[in-house]
């Protein structure tokens, strides 16, 4: 796909949003009864399940145990109806194999695991619709999956995408713009420090673009940091009311 | 074989270090290692010493059905294997988390930047197409695999050729290699990856790090930059790393220079094969064997026999210590130079100088032969030089 179709004359994007809209985001949390926390998040057309149990004894090899630490362990998996075309491997194959060891690491970085040595902390993803920033959507559903169970964190970490048509940078990429060749940044920042915990690009653009693109993933970040963390209050005071009541 | 732990004085040593700008093996934190391309005999063979690591690419290709998606384009699979011969941690068949890290960040950087031109792969459409197939053996592990290889694989999708084809109607003649000249891929652009280990919350990065580096290290943030200083991919991992904005941009500048110089290199080396690939002579991967001459010297004679300066322990009352000549700082004009006692006679200031003490007769030294070389019982071996190739 061209340039052209991606960006309109008139400033508007494929779906009709401007350059620095994000996707309509929803989310619910507390879905599943069986685990400690669990949130289902939509961003536009992406929807994805998280669920998180822990801390809890390690299972399995007891060789993954850290001394002075919890060890992170997620599972990224996607539906097989999720994409245009039936996926024959749910997870196992080394996208999602990567995606895992990503999605660990961001996490390794927020939640405070120095206060559960030799334990394990379990986080699944299920994308259920893919359109567009898999990952970023992981990541918040999974984040607020932990502020549900009440593990500890450092700090929230928020996740978004920015891509570049036309020297103009776009916030919140969708799988049209995605697979129509430019460029595409992932970036995951703790909001209230603005410090970077994981960064990826796909496909090409000039140096001297990336401070500019750069700036828009950061800025999604924070946006979009604001809007979770205003539904995790009303969530929150929710629950609080309806403990109050019984 | 789980791998050994890297005991924490060893790590505290390296971020100590890499905080005060030093290095353990002393190059500077924007330096890389020794970097050496060589080519094997086969179209599309390529070896990459980056200091000790060690890595091989072999390019193949074979006539496939193109992807109903993309039915006129070729197709590149890269795959890489590594073997516990490279590092005792490595499973053998299965590739583990940093086998798929270094797969992945290959494939993005190659495969993703569209830096073989797909589209001239294709035979037939729809029905015949060309898939390029890069395998990479990761043969020694000492840090930094993904850089090298990297740089491997493009240095062998450059050195590759692929047979002449012809299209009869719809029958497709592939010629053999003997036929026609077989003809090389078409490159658009030279994408490579450089690596920095990060310390200290991202404050200080270190450019091509090595293993006991990497394992000190908070994370690892990953570039691939082409000479044109395009931005192919990017990547920032490991737990518990953080890093600001402007250590990024900070990192991709100077990443964007070394990507120039390393492009510049691997088109000199390929340009020095193809220059000896019409001489004639023609020896491989054995001129790597070559470019390491030094690591390969056994029981040479050379070493065997020296000569050591002896010693008087007990020291000697009339030999009298060597005298240093005085020295002065001598501002002149706004110029400060170091003055010795043999300049007396230019100098203005003649009575600032004392007289030149007596030169005392040093007494001459006595040197005693060792020669160590003859009291093995070995066979005396060949030494592996330049001149042989």
């Amino acid at each position: 796909m061209s340039g052209t179709e991606l960006l309109s004359d008139q400033g508007l994007r494929i779906d009709g949003r401007k350059p620095n809209e994000l996707r309509r985001i929803r989310c619910s949390l507390g879905i599943f009864a069986q685990a400690d926390g669990s949130a289902y998040l939509e961003q536009g057309n992406t929807k994805v399940l998280a669920a998180v149990y822990g801390p809890h004894e390690i299972r399995g090899s007891k060789s993954k145990a850290l001394h002075d630490k919890a060890f992170v362990n997620c599972q990224y998996s996607t539906a097989t109806f999720s994409m245009g075309e039936r996926k024959r491997r749910p997870r196992g194959d080394r996208k999602s194999t990567e995606m895992s060891t990503h999605l660990e690491e961001t996490f390794a970085a927020a939640i405070r695991t120095e206060l559960y040595p030799r334990s394990q902390i379990d986080i699944f993803v299920e994308v259920l619709q893919a359109d567009g920033g898999n990952y970023t959507t992981c990541v918040n559903a999974a984040m607020m999956a932990l502020v549900d169970a009440g593990v500890p964190l450092k700090d929230t970490v928020v996740s978004c995408t920015a891509s570049l048509v036309k020297d103009m940078p776009l916030v919140d990429v969708n799988h049209v713009e995605q697979s129509g060749g430019s460029p595409e940044l992932v970036v995951s920042i703790l909001p209230h420090s603005g410090e970077i915990v994981y960064m990826s690009l796909t496909q090409r653009f000039h140096i001297d673009h990336l401070s500019k693109v750069l700036d828009t993933a950061i800025k999604g970040c924070k946006d979009i940091g604001a809007i979770l963390k205003e539904i995790m209050k009303g969530h929150l005071t929710k629950l609080d009311t309806s403990l109050q009541a019984s | 074989m789980k791998e050994t732990p890297l005991s924490i004085c060893e790590k505290q040593c390296v971020i100590q270090a890499v905080k005060e700008g030093q290095r353990v093996d002393g190059r500077s934190l924007s330096e890389q290692r020794k970097t050496c391309i060589t080519f094997g005999t086969e179209w599309g063979c390529c070896q990459v010493l980056l200091g000790n690591t060690r890595v091989m690419a072999q390019v193949s290709c074979s006539i496939q059905v193109p992807k109903s998606s993309r039915a006129n384009e070729g197709m590149l699979f890269i795959n890489v294997e590594m073997s516990t011969m490279a590092a005792e941690h490595f499973e053998a068949g299965r590739l583990g988390q940093q086998g798929i890290e270094v797969n992945r960040l290959v494939e993005r950087c190659i495969k993703d930047s569209r830096c073989v031109d797909l589209e001239s792969l294709c035979i037939l459409v729809e029905e015949q197409a060309w898939e390029v197939r890069v395998d990479i053996h990761v043969l020694n592990h000492e840090g930094n695999l993904i850089d090298a290889a990297t740089l491997a694989a493009l240095g062998a999708l450059c050195h590759f050729r692929r047979p002449d084809v012809t299209l009869d109607g719809r029958q497709v003649i592939v010629h053999q290699l003997d036929e026609r000249d077989p003809v090389p891929l078409t490159i658009l652009h030279y994408p490579l990856t450089l690596s920095f280990a990060l310390f200290d919350q991202g404050k200080v990065y270190a450019l091509d790090p090595t293993s006991l580096e990497e394992r000190s290290a908070d994370g690892k943030l990953v570039l691939g930059l082409n000479a044109y200083r395009e931005l192919c991919t990017l990547q920032i991992s490991g737990d518990g790393v953080f890093i600001r904005k402007e250590a990024v941009l900070s990192c991709a500048n100077v990443a964007a220079s070394r990507a120039v110089e390393m492009v510049e290199m691997l088109k000199k080396c390929l340009a020095a094969d193809a220059a000896e690939r019409i001489k004639g002579k023609y020896d491989g991967l054995v001129t790597s064997v070559a470019l390491e001459a030094e690591r390969i010297t056994t029981q040479s004679q050379a070493r065997a026999y020296f000569k050591t300066p002896v010693h008087n322990l007990e020291g000697n009352a009339d030999e009298e210590p060597l005298s240093v000549p005085k020295t002065k700082l001598v501002k002149d004009q706004g110029i400060v130079t170091l003055q010795t006692s043999s300049d007396v006679s230019s100098s203005e200031s003649d009575a600032e100088m004392e007289p030149l003490p007596p030169v005392p007769v040093v007494k001459k030294r006595v040197y005693e032969e060792i020669d160590i070389g003859n009291d093995s019982e070995e066979e005396p071996v060949m030494l592996v030089t330049k001149e042989l190739t």
